[in-house]
């Protein structure tokens, strides 16, 4: 290894080739590469939404005036509501034991009379608190609600109102405020983060299971030479099943694409760099198909959704927590994939994280390396 | 070189049927200009993993042409020698040379000039024979034609092709130890080890695998062999025997029938095995006591 090897890249190509037959005569390389990006973007995109759309809310209208009558209108029109009238509050409480509501309204008697009067009438919300996002979700749209309806209220009764002070809050790159919007940049990074670690974590244990790792180190290739070749079909796999959730994003969910598919390759290509390393590692180090797919599971995908900032903002963490993220390759990826997707190349943003990648990469390739140098040994 | 004491192998296997010429052999360049230089040399190979010692202090030399036997009981070292030479294990201590390349310097060339066939099937189950055999010939550095001359050659010479488009995993044991040997000879190599090679072969095989052996060494190749097959060590031109991790005597198998104490000839080669295993005990344990 110490001197050039004249043959090398002839070695390398016919490593290669060999891995490309295996994944072509292999069913389920297809599987992880195709069915799992659309499933899992799928599953991502639509089934996970932060978003609270027709809660399913209780109405029990103790006034029935006309004023009541038209806010119970302007709620059910509301698609965030889906309003269920209830007669008292008594026949609603069943149903919020039961999840049948997620809350209910109470339009208190008087309402209209305590209006009129220049009163200000207290409107009751109660709600499932053991549905802590829903719950609060739910009050404040209630609230935004309810100011409308009253500001609406106030003009009609009186040309010269102008309320007291009025917030214009514009949304930049994501004026509908979906959080599919940033959901699904982010669940392009969680399911690279699986199929990445899995599409390697089976090739070295293969390897090993099958005994063939023998015949693989007496052939003259460098122990890095060998690794490098066996990664490169796997990684350009990893960029068809990118290229997937790309496909999927922007024409399933109708996400914008603001950034330079230049900066949406390199980006990906330092994570699967990463990723793939890491599948890697674990394979050499476990030997075992089976053990090597729990673990690259348990370490790529966990992580990746729980610490990356997908699920929950980093800022928010305890500062420890904060920390361990700075060791989850997703970490880098997602903002880059947002920013590629919703506001367009930012290079001073891509390149840390870039860099960051890529150190994670070379820091795996050089593990494995030695895990396999030392067996050797 | 040229008279090998295999008439009494060849004569327990002859079906009778004369073998045909190795084509296997022919394709291997004459080698035989540097007889004096070793193609393999073990100088003080010692294995430690632990406490526990693999192999101790391992000397020998095999010259161009020279087929030598690695013989033992399963665990005596047999195996670690032979990985230590093929740059599968690092020796704790001495030093192994192939072809002339130190195999702690130039890995790669010391592989480059050995053809290895594993004990243990170590080629693609799922892949065809032919996927197989272009894999190991790419990774020798065989491309394009040289490649599928090589590949037509050893497929031809051992009856590979009716199963050129079978996977590899589903071939009867003997055929897959053809696939093995064809592997490991596709780039002519001056150093062939065979580990165990007719471990689980019928005897027809056997026959046809030491006709191309005995061949390829005429050429001037190399060849290692380890084996717990009498018979077969009986074919070798000297042999090394290995027991509890250290060499116990080394010499061809006509000196090792000599060697046994008393100043007798032992009938076979195997009663010369046991008699040398036993005496190695018997030393061992007055020096104990």
């Amino acid at each position: 290894m110490s001197r050039r090897d004249p043959l090398f890249w002839r070695r390398a190509a016919a490593i290669r080739a060999k891995e490309w037959a295996q994944i072509w005569l292999d069913p389920s390389t297809f599987g992880l590469v195709v069915l799992m990006p659309l499933i899992l973007m799928f599953l991502f995109g639509s089934a996970v939404t932060l978003d609270v759309h027709g809660t399913r809310t209780g109405l029990i209208d103790l006034d029935r005036s006309s004023a009541s009558r038209d806010l119970a209108a302007t709620l059910s029109h509301n698609s965030y509501f889906r309003i269920a009238e209830k007669d008292s509050v008594a026949a609603a409480e069943p149903a919020l034991r039961s999840g049948a509501l997620r809350g209910f309204v109470v339009i208190p008697d008087g309402f209209e009379r305590d209006l009129a009067s220049g009163q200000v009438p207290a409107i009751q919300l109660v709600t499932d608190g053991s549905q802590v996002n829903t719950a609060t979700l739910l009050a404040s749209n209630l609230r935004g609600t309810l100011r409308a309806w009253g500001e609406a209220r106030a003009r009609e009764q009186d040309e010269t109102f102008r309320p007291p002070l009025s917030l214009i809050a514009r949304y930049t790159y994501n004026p509908e405020l979906e959080s599919r919007y940033m959901l699904v940049p982010g669940a392009i990074g969680i399911v690279m983060a699986m199929i990445g670690s899995l599409l390697t974590a089976l090739i070295m244990a293969r390897e090993y299971e099958r005994g063939t790792m023998e015949g693989l180190l007496s052939t003259p290739i460098s122990i890095p030479g060998l690794v490098l070749s066996k990664l490169l079909p796997y990684y350009v796999l990893g960029l068809a099943s990118t290229a997937i959730c790309v496909a999927v994003a922007v024409l399933g969910y109708g996400l914008p694409f603001r950034g330079s598919f230049l900066a949406l390759f390199l980006v990906s290509s330092a994570f699967l760099a990463a990723v793939l390393g890491q599948g890697l590692l674990i394979s050499a180090g476990t030997k075992n198909q089976f053990v090597s797919t729990q673990f690259a599971l348990l370490s790529g995908f966990l992580p990746s959704l729980l610490l990356s900032g997908f699920l929950f903002e980093i800022d928010s963490m305890p500062i420890g927590i904060q920390w361990l993220t700075y060791i989850v390759p997703a970490r880098y990826l997602i903002p880059p994939l947002q920013s590629v997707f919703l506001v367009g190349d930012i290079w001073s943003m891509f390149l840390p994280n870039i860099l960051a990648l890529m150190g994670f990469g070379a820091f795996f390739f050089l593990r494995v390396t030695r895990a396999i140098k030392r067996q050797i040994a | 070189m040229t008279a090998r004491p295999d008439e009494g192998f060849a004569a327990m296997l002859d079906d009778g049927a004369p073998l045909q010429p190795s084509a296997l052999a022919e394709a291997f360049p004459l080698r035989l200009d540097q007889p004096d230089q070793p193609a393999i040399a073990a100088i003080g190979l010692t294995r430690r993993y632990g406490d526990f010692i693999a192999a101790q202090d391992i000397s020998f030399s095999v010259r161009p042409g020279e087929i030598f036997g690695l013989l033992g009981p399963n665990g005596a070292g047999k195996s670690t020698t032979f990985r230590m030479l093929c740059g599968l294990a690092t020796p704790s201590a001495g030093r192994g040379t192939v072809a002339g390349r130190d195999l702690s310097v130039a890995r790669a060339e010391a592989r480059q000039a050995l053809g290895y066939m594993p004990q243990k099937f170590s080629l693609y189950g799922d892949l065809t024979v032919a996927a197989n055999l272009k894999f190991v010939a790419g990774a020798y550095g065989l491309t394009g034609s040289a490649q599928g001359t090589a590949i037509e050659r050893v497929v031809a010479a051992l009856g590979l092709g009716p199963y050129l488009e079978s996977a590899a995993g589903l071939l009867p044991l003997g055929v897959k130890q053809r696939l093995a040997l064809g592997a490991a000879v596709l780039h002519t190599p001056p150093v062939l080890f065979l580990d165990e090679p007719t471990s689980g072969v019928d005897p027809l095989v056997r026959r046809e695998f030491w006709h191309h052996i005995n061949a390829i060494a005429a050429r001037g190749t190399a060849v290692l062999v380890t084996t717990h097959f009498m018979d077969e060590a009986e074919n070798c031109d000297r042999v090394l025997v290995i027991n509890r991790s250290q060499t116990i005597a080394q010499g061809t198998p006509d000196e090792l029938r000599r060697s046994i104490p008393g100043g007798e000839i032992a009938p076979s080669l195997g009663a010369a095995f046991f008699s040398l295993i036993d005496t190695q005990r018997r030393v061992l344990e007055g020096a104990a006591a």
